[in-house]
Parts: structure tokens; sequence; C-alpha cells
């Protein structure tokens, strides 16, 4: 038998559907709360409706915001479709609609950029191919799908891999110096963390934020292959929560923790769950499908190139950039998970070539305050700033501008320092890729 | 994993945390003295910052609003040059204690939106004009509803500050048209402030526990509520009360008209007073005792003593710029331009040191929004 054999056998080989039906629920529900929480917190007016300009991505300039209207009906959409992957009800279709709609969402605003927010797409896109819906679900209860207790090897296989890519980019993103080393940012994250009770008083050794780096970096790189050993599961759960957990008290860090501890429930097994579930002298039976769920081989074959670019894409930075973390070239998409304090201040000269009048533009005018934080110290936002202001003065009919900015930031404790070539018309830039270029060296 | 190896392993890794957090609670050097210091810091100083300049500075706000109503009430009686000058006087005294205070627009205060209340800059003359010509009975009530643009302290500069001569300002109040409901308008925003100054008080006396108590590093607390409101005053000073007047909105073309309190020729003052409240924030040094809690002291118990010095160095040139000017800002904008321009560009380099270093240092969120974070 050839390897690719041997492997698509395991691949299509039968597993309980338990796992993968946990997972559907837990991330279901966790973010059908998460929407709610989003339009709780009054987020959709503040990320989608009140900005004048929005950070589109590269390639995703054409992704705008609907009215206030239009953006309530969307992130209802994504919370009712979410909560129908929970409940596995009209599954299919729930699971397309919280793909498009959430993935709509997240490429509004480029300044709200998050790496659950890009993990959650990725699993809901998954959650599209694999039958989750086959049990313990209304769908099934409603005979809507017919029911299976099997289902082939790679649907569940797929998520533990997704998981594994977030933690092993997340512990290579740390090795690097100021990590290692210096201990930054945790430094200065856990001094300013002295008052939480209980452990507050230790985060103020010295020694604390270099455990705390060394231990999350070790865990990021090891707690996927503790997870996928059987023998070592249980006790890798257990760290799982209580790294999560400690991140959350840490760390303002919203919905992430929540969303790897209950996406780990992947993980356990349908035996695992039955030794849980003995504390409470229940068991859930272990039966084989009356009916037969195929694999598509041309499936199997996506997926390979799915993860291959999985694997590949977020090492991007490494060949774009020799500090990313100052650069930012590739630094979003690629798992560098709370490895820098970073902070800035950007403020741009507009100059008429035809009169050589000048203008300060002070980035508060048209951006409000998350936008303009975050743009301060991502030279790509910076040139799509310097991009709105020339079309700005474009409309004014002030045609043939420069327009120059003046950025400084400090990364990890360091002192502030220029940030881009000052004397570099922006304007001048006709790709977001060229701004790299002239990002002064990091002293 | 068979019951005696996962037993070990379970124990090693027990073993393993519980020497870490025993080595961790022995090493007295590094924990327990410097824990209670940087703890006792971060209260201290906002129980500084709040009990000798924020509530001090109130209080001493509703005095000189007192005082201020009270000349005005004497000024209406008998309106001369001599009340007038007083009056003016005591316009000043309150411009220049406001101009500390304004720093504090935080917490419930800045909820409150009472900053606006009391200083709206600039006012709306037009619709001042139009209350005074109208026929509406003008008192405190009827102030208290109109909008922030036609009352508190820009509403009086206009009404005080009408003409470069007194005797022009004097007319105002006693010959011109409708010059009885002018000084009726005066006088009722002067008690609208005055009742503000002690709605202002009771805002921060109902707030006092909530804004010590939040000695948390996150969005909330104090200390970073505080370091946002010294970026948001520093970003005013750069981009409004210097920038515009600089020319920074119309390609260069110097405004004296956008200077602040231009009439009263209070501008540079202006500066001057907030300079002095950010410096005193930041050092703590609201009193003359011993111990003054500030973020310097905090900046040192975390070891970045040279970022301290870079900021009192940054402080003392902003000082020593200001100095440079000796005339109104509208004369010396038109006369001297570089030495506004300098002005702007020392308080552009205290900006970066407290919005970039500072923060960064002390982990601060700059941002007020929490964004759900990752």
């Amino acid at each position: 038998m050839t390897a690719i054999k041997k492997i698509t056998t395991f691949l299509v080989k039968d597993t309980s559907i338990l796992p993968l039906a946990i997972f559907r629920m837990a991330f279901g529900f966790l973010m059908c709360f998460s929407m709610i929480r989003f339009i709780y917190n009054g987020w959709i007016e503040k990320c989608y409706i009140n900005p004048e300009f929005h950070f589109t991505y590269q390639f995703f300039n054409w992704v705008q915001p609907f009215n206030v209207k239009g953006m309530y009906f969307i992130v209802v959409i994504a919370a009712i479709s979410a909560l129908c992957i929970g409940l596995g009800l009209l599954y299919r279709v729930a699971t397309i609609l919280f793909f498009i709609s959430f993935t709509y969402l997240e490429l509004i605003e480029k300044s709200w950029y998050l790496n659950h927010y890009y993990f959650v797409s990725l699993v809901a896109f998954l959650l599209i191919l694999v039958p989750a819906n086959r049990n313990f679900s209304l769908d099934v209860k409603l005979l809507i799908s017919r029911k299976l207790n099997t289902v082939p090897n790679w649907s569940v296989l797929i998520f533990k891999l997704q998981l594994a890519v977030v933690y092993i980019f997340g512990g290579i993103a740390k090795l690097n110096t100021d990590w290692l080393v210096n201990a930054q940012p945790l430094t200065i994250w856990l001094k300013a963390k002295t008052n939480i009770p209980i452990i507050g008083w230790l985060l103020n050794n010295d020694i604390a934020p270099y455990l705390f780096s060394w231990s999350g970096m070790l865990y990021d790189l090891t707690i996927p292959f503790l997870l996928f050993i059987k023998k070592t599961r249980p006790t890798a759960y257990v760290f799982v929560i209580i790294f999560h957990v400690l991140t959350y008290f840490l760390f303002n860090i919203g919905m992430f923790p929540w969303i790897m501890i209950f996406g780990s429930l992947v993980f356990i097994s349908h035996n695992e769950w039955n030794n849980i579930l003995s504390f409470i002298g229940k068991k859930i039976p272990q039966q084989t499908n009356k009916t037969c769920y195929k694999t598509k081989p041309i499936l199997l074959g996506f997926l390979t190139l799915f993860f291959t670019f999985q694997f590949l894409f977020p090492l991007r930075s490494h060949f774009l950039s020799n500090n990313v973390l100052w650069t930012e070239n590739g630094f979003r998409f690629s798992w560098q998970v709370m490895i820098m304090e970073k902070n800035g201040s950007a403020e741009f000269t507009v100059i008429d070539k035809l009169n050589c009048k000048r203008w300060k533009e002070y980035p508060k005018k048209h951006l409000n305050s998350i936008q303009e934080t975050q743009m301060s110290f991502q030279p790509d936002m910076i040139w799509q700033y310097a991009q709105f202001l020339k079309q700005e003065y474009a409309k004014k009919g002030i045609i043939d501008v420069a327009v120059f900015v003046d950025a400084r930031a400090s990364l990890n404790g360091r002192v502030s320092q220029k940030f881009i070539d000052p004397k570099k018309d922006l304007a001048s830039l006709n790709t977001i890729d060229e701004i790299y270029n002239f990002v002064l060296k990091l002293k | 994993m068979t019951q005696i190896p996962k037993k070990i392993f379970l124990s090693i890794s027990v073993l393993f945390i519980s020497s870490i957090l025993l080595f961790m609670s022995c090493n007295n050097e590094g924990i327990s003295e410097s824990e209670y210091q940087i703890e006792y810091t971060r209260t201290e100083q906002l129980k500084n910052t709040y009990e000798n300049e924020i509530i001090v500075l109130a209080s001493l706000f509703i005095k000189k609003t007192s005082l201020l109503k009270t000349s005005i009430v004497n000024f209406k009686s008998n309106t001369t040059l001599t009340n007038l000058a007083t009056t003016k006087e005591n316009w000043l005294e309150v411009l220049k204690t406001w101009k500390q205070l304004e720093l504090y627009n935080l917490s419930a205060v800045e909820n409150s939106f009472i900053h606006f209340e009391i200083n709206r800059w600039e006012t709306n003359t037009e619709n001042v004009n139009i209350f005074i010509n109208g026929n509406e009975v003008i008192n405190e009530a009827f102030i208290a509803s109109k909008g922030s643009s036609s009352k508190g302290i820009s509403a009086l500069e206009y009404l005080l500050f009408s003409s470069d001569n007194n005797q022009n300002v004097l007319n105002s109040f006693t010959i011109d048209t409708n010059y009885n409901r002018r000084l009726d308008y005066i006088l009722a925003l002067s008690e609208n402030l005055h009742l503000k100054a002690n709605e202002l008080l009771n805002l921060w006396e109902n707030d006092k526990i909530s804004f010590i108590s939040s000695i948390e590093n996150g969005i909330s607390g104090s200390q970073n509520q505080l370091t946002n409101a010294m970026i948001n005053l520093i970003e005013e000073v750069i981009i409004s009360k210097l920038g515009n007047p600089l020319g920074d909105k119309s390609g260069g073309i110097i405004k004296t008209d956008a200077l602040e309190a231009a009439r009263s020729k209070s501008s540079l003052l202006i500066i001057q007073e907030h300079l002095t409240a950010l410096k005193r924030c930041y050092t703590g040094a609201f009193i003359d005792n011993d111990i003054q809690w500030g973020f310097d002291n905090y900046l040192t118990l975390i070891s970045r003593e040279d970022l301290d010095i870079s900021i009192l160095n940054a402080f003392n040139n902003c000082q020593i710029k200001i100095d440079k000017i000796s005339n109104p800002l509208s004369e010396e904008l038109l006369q001297n331009t570089q030495n506004i321009t300098d002005l702007q560009d020392s308080f552009r380099d205290l900006l970066i040191l407290i919005k970039v270093d500072l923060s960064n240092a002390i982990g601060a969120t700059v941002t007020l929004n929490d964004n759900d974070g990752d």
C-alpha cells in the first residue's frame, strides 16, 4: 500500500461523530454570544457606522459597510446562523450564512483585525464541509438529515489541525529576542497587573515575565502535540484551561481564551467523554452507521491544498521582513498573537505642489481613536490614510499634492523613534507594498 | 496513560509549579517590598491627584466664580469703569483656574459634558446678540435652557472684552441698544457658571471612590484615564490652540482670530495654565509636601528614570518656549511666527513622550475603545 493510500485510508476511516458535534455546539453557541455581545457593546456603530473612512484589506477594497439598519441586519443574521449551528438546525445554510456574514464583517475594517476573527472565519468555512449536524442536532430530530453515528476521520482532524496551526505559529512567533531574552512585552504588561487578586503579588517579581514568556512559548509549541497524544491529553486539556483562563484575567483579551478552551474540546474522544460522564453515571453508547457517509476524493484534495496554504502562509513574514513586529509586513494572518506592546503617533503634511501651500493633517480629524491608534504604527494603514488625504484634497480641487508623515513609534519598551521616512511623498507610492521600503530601521 | 505514570506526571507538574511559586514568594528583594510600592504608588498617585489637585481646583473654581458673580452684581448696580476692571480681573482669575481644571475631563465628569457648559470655545456671538436683542426674560433659567456655545467663560469674555477700548465696553452696558438686557445676560451667565462650578464639584465628590479605587491598568483604570486626559489636552494645544492660528488648516495662512480667548489677549496665558496643570499632573507636585506621588515615581519604580528625565526636559522646553514670547499671541503670530512654531514643536515633543513612550512603558491603553483584543 502506498503512503497516499495509507493516509487516505486513515482519513476516511470512521470515527465517532460526538467530538465533532460537541465542537459544532461549542462554536455555534459561543459565536452567537459573541455576536450579541458585539451589538450590546455598541461596536456596530463604533466599527462600521461612525468612521468616516475605513481601512480596507488589500484586494478587498470593494468590501464596504451598509447603513445602520443593514449592518444590524447582518450581525443579527450572523448571530442567528451561529445559534442554528449550535442547535444543528438548517445546518448547511447556517454555516454558509455565518461564514459569509462573519467574514464580511471582518473584512470591512482593518483596524479591528484580530487573530481570533480570522480563526473564526476559517473554522466557519471548514464547518460548511463537514456533516457536523448528522447527530445531536435538531436537523436529525426534525428528519431534515439522516442520523450518522460515525463520520470520516478527516472531518474531525481538520479542526484539530486548524487549532494546531494557531498554536504552532503562535509559538514560532515567540521565538525572538524581545520575547525570550528581554521578556517583552510581558515585563510591561505584568508590572501593570500587580493589582490582580491572588496572583497580583507574583507578577511584580523580575522573574515572572521570563517565566511567563518561556512557559508561554513552550505551551504554544507543545500543546497541540500533547492534545493529539491520547496519554497526555487529559493533562494537556487542564493546561489549556489554566493557560487561557490566566490570559483572560491578565489581559484585555475578549473572546479568544474561550474560543480556544471550547475549541480544544474537539480533541476529546468519545471514550474520554464517556469517562467524564461516568462521574455522573451517564454514558453515550458508541454505535456504527446504518447509512454510509462517502468522502469525495476532490474534497480531500482541496483540504490538502487548504492546509498546505495554512502551514505556509504564516511563514511569509519571515521572508518579507527581518523584524515583523516593527515593520508589520506579513503580520496579519500569521498568528502573531499577543507578542508586542506598540504605540505610535502620526501626523501628516499635505503640500500643494503648484503653489507650495501646506496643511497639517491630524488623523483625529477623520479617524476615530482606535483607527488612529492602529494606523499610527502600521505602515500599510499610514499609506492608506495618505491616499485618502490625497483624494480628499482632490475633491477640494487641489489635485497635485505631496503627502508626508511624521510618525514615531515605540516597540516593547524601547525609546520611540521615527517610523517612516519623513521625506518620502506617500502620495507618490502607487501600491501599498511600496510603503515597507520606507519603514526606517529599528534601532 | 496507566495510573502510576499519570500520577507521577501530575505530581511533577504540581511540584514544579509549587516550587516556582515558593521560590518567587521567598524572593523578598523583588516582590513584597516593591509590590507594595507599586500598589501604594498607583493608589497614592490617584489619591494625591484627586485630593490635592482636582478637589482643590474645583473648590477654588467655585470661589472664583462666586467672586465673579459678586463683581458683576456690583457692576450691574454701579456700572463704572472701575467695576468693569474688577469684573475683568475676576473673569481672568476664573479663566486661569479653569484652564488648569480643564485637564481633568474624565470618568463621570466627561460623561456629563459639563465641561462644554462651562467653557465651549469659541462662543456663538451671533446667538448671544440675538438673545440680548430678543424679548424673553433673561435670567439663569434662560441661560440654562440655551446651548453651550452661548454661555460659560467664552460668552463672558465676548461681553467683557467686546472692544479694546474699555469705554466702548462700558458703553455697551450703559448706552447701547438693549444695554439693560446685556447687563441681565452677563449676570445670568455668571450665575449659571457658578451653579455649574458647584455641579462640577458634586460630580467629582460623587466619583471619589470610583476614581481612587480604579487602580487597574485596563481602559477604565484611572491612571490610564489620566494619561489619556494629558494626551487629549496636549493635542488640543498643538492642533487647535496653536495649529489653527498657525494656518495648519488654512494652507499656512495665519489666522489670529483662531486663537482661543484672543479678545482678552489670554491665549498664551491659557497655554501656560495648561502646561502648569500637565506638569503637576505628571509629577504629582500639587502641594508642598515630602511625598508627591505622580507618574515620575511610577517610572522610577519600573526602572525608567531615563524616560522620566526626558519628560521633565520636555516640560522645561515647553516652558522655555513660552517664556520666549513676550507679546500676546495675536501679535507674536504676525511678528515672530517662528516662536509660535517652536512652541508648537515643543508640545509635539512632549506629546510623543506621553502618548508613545510613557504609554508604552506603563502599558496604558491609549484608546478608550476596547475592541476585544487577542
